[in-house]
């Protein structure tokens, strides 16, 4: 970091001072840092930190850094809280970092039948305050505590939600207001139940990865709560777990809301943990919804017979809440408890599936590490949401490997998911399509795919000035 | 030797924040997301990758040194990013790094900050933080019921006693707290206990560790073990939950057979075996704060609702977030001695979940606690609203 890095922030910072408050656009050298921050397993470099980081609150301010941005050529990369796992909210060059967290006004109406908040509300929060008027929240992730809207909303992140059974979560999402990358201010979509026919503006920008604009409203259809009743199954071959899922779908059963798996070696340390018994397989737990709980339950056990028909050691509705709990609780402490017993690094990968080849597609990623460079000797441990046929195989990265080797996992991981990936012509439903993917993205729909984003992108974003990177994956 | 030494302690922190995967996740629970701008540095992961980032390139000096002071010094040590890294991450000793950043910065002559320098000056030349007269420490039980008063056994050098009252500082300075060690004393008195406290009692050491001042914070634990050895008690009994962390966790040859406790824990055991009787009962609507270094870092959270549900029974009412969700005051981490930029402030937040709660008292068992909150009450206008009290204050009026 040098003097002329030192100028170049100070230059940024008493420009855009024209633009927001002071207060809100920082060049403190550890903020900067801080926003540069990356979900991997690898140091950052000097060049990503970026010369400043501002904090607009609203969508005016958003666009005066736009328009700076344009007339200054610096790029600008929007981040949230940094949580997404594929490396899109981290910069790779010199630039100015938008942090959305200002932009957090959340309003419920509940007459108008939608909730609008800004980028920078926290998912959790949000979810909660619906969920206490009787609403159900599409959104999901793992990081629901701390994962802005914003993000969630620009990568259409599934996460525990089966998206056959609900759809996907923007499927809710009714309209935005955007920022466009030459600062000008757009509104999509509408405030009526009708979505639009044709051409929704909206489609652009939630689930488009951050290229095309800023979002720096949402607009969020508020749909009525389910009743829900808990199922759980224990199958003593992972194969036969796998049939049980396909049967679910060609039995034509009500899917879902969320269906989770653990393999038998994830199961035991989770199972463990709470206090569970030894489990003899690998198991599978999920939530079938309905308008009363009758209706959940009936949906239930008709999901029950299909994995039946597979000869499971287990498969009961699961009544005591405590339980439910602790099979929640032992999936979720798997990834710590591993890294806090071993003092490795945990990285997981998204290995989807399609319904045909699920029998094979589990017993791959079960094995998704083996021969793999780098990482073929490294402990796996599988699980997942099982009810989108996705899969995460968790791989624990020795802390005291260099940099160098840390990346080379990181890569080896990303590529061997896009092998899968490929081989079953799936995708990714949770951590976007670019940054550390965007090689999955040319391989999987061809150059005609990335020249056609690449085209969107240049109409809009001529000079790249909106998160340089993700579409080229140097991110 | 003491370059050895620095490299140590960089080497601790390295090796420590190396194993963050940067989930974010300490932030959602961190106080300082609530009550600053929001910027990442005001959180855990921010605050110990500035650290990392600071050493890893160099950058301990000039005016990055002073940013990297003011983010590390920003840290209440509440210990809820500890509990969560647990829970859902890689069980990362969050705020030990941080203490240890803390500790090479007063190595490096960066820290603490500059409003610090005079608290650890007057630790060093009169035991305690508020550069009061060390001679004056007793002078609290002027203040206080004389045959109560009379009733306390002054441990001179030699003396032995049962039970030690560890008064600490702020409530044996502090004249607005003096019915805190009044009301416990009268506890014991009705107990019929033996116990004393010790004519030269002198810091737990605790504002030294939390500032990163070690070689100080080694000097009180050094002196207060020898004293606590001397006296032969049983137990050290505590006023303030920082003196009974720190006892309980920091000091490195603290006697093996003497028990800590806090005040709440010894009254609530005395409840439990049916020798303090509760006399009359509240009628006013209370709600409990829970001190951080009491719940969050020692996981002491039962007691004090004992008590509580003994002396307000119906009338006691839990805030949203209680227990290990509880919102720090504000006031830990050396944070007391110095004025801090919040936009919202803790302690006036703190006030309206109390309020939102329904309570007409806020009760707590710190007195730094008490401070925070009795400023907040004043700063959001809510005196005639809500007042906050010692739980050995109200204990004391019923029995």
């Amino acid at each position: 970091m040098c003097e002329a890095e030192n100028a170049k922030s100070e230059k940024i910072a008493k420009a855009l001072a024209d633009v927001l408050p002071e207060k809100f656009i920082s060049i403190n050298r550890y903020e900067r840092i801080a926003n540069a921050l990356h979900p991997f397993p690898f140091d950052i470099e000097k060049e990503q930190v970026p010369y400043a980081v501002v904090m607009p609150q609203s969508a005016e301010e958003v666009s005066g850094i736009m328009k700076y941005a344009n007339k200054e050529k610096i790029p600008i990369f929007v981040r949230g809280s940094g949580t997404q796992l594929a490396g899109s909210s981290r910069p790779h060059t010199h630039g100015i970092v938008l942090n959305v967290r200002n932009l957090n006004k959340f309003d419920i109406f509940e007459d108008y039948g939608f909730l609008e908040c800004g980028p920078g509300c926290v998912v959790a929060k949000v979810d909660d305050a619906v969920a206490k008027l009787g609403y159900f929240f599409p959104f999901h992730p793992g990081s629901r505590i701390i994962a802005n809207m914003g993000g969630v909303v620009s990568n259409n992140t599934s996460a525990h939600i089966v998206d056959a059974s609900v759809g996907k979560p923007n499927d809710y999402v009714m309209g935005l207001e955007v920022v466009l990358p030459n600062g000008d201010i757009l509104e999509t979509g509408t405030k009526g139940m009708r979505r639009p026919a044709g051409t929704d503006l909206t489609k652009f920008f939630a689930g488009g990865d951050g290229l095309l604009g800023v979002i720096t409203k949402i607009r969020i259809r508020l749909a009525p709560s389910f009743k829900r009743a808990r199922g759980f199954a224990m199958f003593k071959d992972l194969k036969a777990l796998a049939r049980g899922v396909q049967r679910v779908y060609l039995e034509k059963r009500p899917l879902p809301l969320m269906m989770e798996f653990m393999e038998k070696e994830a199961a035991k340390i989770g199972f463990d943990i709470k206090g569970l018994p030894e489990p003899k397989g690998s198991a599978i737990f999920f939530v079938s919804v309905g308008s009363s709980e009758e209706e959940a339950s009936a949906k239930l056990n008709q999901v029950l017979d299909s994995f039946k028909a597979e000869n499971p050691d287990a498969a009961y509705e699961v009544t005591d809440l405590d339980e439910w709990q602790n099979l929640w609780g032992a999936r979720e402490v798997i990834g710590s408890f591993l890294m806090q017993t071993t003092g490795y690094q945990w990285k997981a990968a998204e290995v989807v599936c399609n319904l045909k080849d699920l029998v094979v597609g589990i017993e791959t990623a079960k094995n998704f590490n083996v021969g793999v460079p780098i990482i073929g000797d490294l402990k796996l441990y599988l699980y997942g949401h099982i009810g989108a046929l996705s899969m995460h195989p968790g791989i624990l990265i020795p802390s005291d490997w260099d940099n160098e080797m840390q990346k080379k996992a990181n890569n080896e991981i990303f590529k061997r998911e896009a092998e899968l990936n490929l081989k079953f012509g799936s995708c990714g439903g949770e951590w976007g399509q670019f940054s550390m993917r965007k090689d999955f993205f040319v391989r999987r729909y061809g150059e005609v795919g990335y020249t056609l984003i690449k085209d969107i992108k240049k109409a809009v974003d001529p000079d790249n000035i909106l998160n340089p990177g993700i579409l080229e994956g140097y991110r | 030797m003491e370059e050895e030494y620095i490299e140590e302690i960089k080497q601790e922190i390295i090796e420590a924040t190396s194993k963050c995967r940067i989930c974010m996740s300490c932030y959602a629970d961190c106080p300082l997301q609530e009550s600053t701008r929001g910027y990442v540095t005001q959180g855990p992961t921010g605050i110990t990758k500035a650290i990392y980032y600071g050493i890893l390139w160099d950058t301990l000096a000039g005016k990055d040194a002073e940013e990297l002071r003011d983010i590390v010094y920003a840290c209440t040590t509440c210990g809820a990013c500890v509990a969560r890294c647990e829970k859902s991450a890689c069980g990362i000793k969050v705020v030990d790094v941080i203490e240890a950043g803390r500790k090479l910065l007063v190595e490096k002559m960066i820290g603490p900050l500059p409003d610090q320098i005079k608290v650890l000056e007057s630790l060093d030349q009169e035991g305690n933080p508020y550069d009061e007269l060390a001679d004056k420490r007793t002078k609290w039980l002027e203040s206080i019921d004389k045959e109560d008063a009379k009733q306390v056994k002054v441990l001179q050098d030699s003396d032995t006693v049962e039970n030690l009252l560890f008064v600490g500082c702020t409530s044996s300075y502090d004249r607005d707290l003096v019915n805190i060690p009044g009301s416990i004393v009268k506890a014991f008195n009705k107990l019929k206990i033996d116990y004393g406290i010790l004519n030269d009692e002198k810091c737990c050491g605790d504002p030294a560790l939390r500032l990163g001042e070690v070689g100080l914070f080694e000097d009180f634990s050094e002196q207060n073990t020898e004293r606590f050895k001397n006296v032969k008690a049983k137990r050290v009994i505590n006023i303030c939950p920082h003196g009974y962390h720190t006892f309980k966790n920091n000091y490195a040859d603290f006697p093996s057979d003497l028990e800590v406790m806090h005040y709440t824990e010894f009254l609530a055991q005395q409840i439990d075996v049916g020798t303090l009787t509760i006399k009359t009962k509240l009628n006013q609507k209370v709600t409990y704060h829970d001190p951080c270094y009491l719940g969050k870092r020692n996981n002491s959270y039962e007691a004090p609702r004992k008590i509580l549900n003994n002396i307000a029974g119906d009338n006691f009412v839990e805030m949203k977030r209680n227990r290990a969700d509880s919102l720090c005051c504000g006031g830990g981490g050396g944070r007391m001695f110095v004025e801090v930029e919040e936009v919202d402030r803790l302690s006036e937040t703190r006030v309206r979940h109390a309020l939102e709660a329904g309570a007409e008292i806020i009760v707590t068992a710190c007195p730094w606690c008490h401070i925070q909150l009795s400023d907040g009450i004043k700063t959001s206008g809510n005196e005639n609203k809500i007042i906050v009290k010692d739980m050995a204050h109200l204990l004391a009026d019923c029995i």
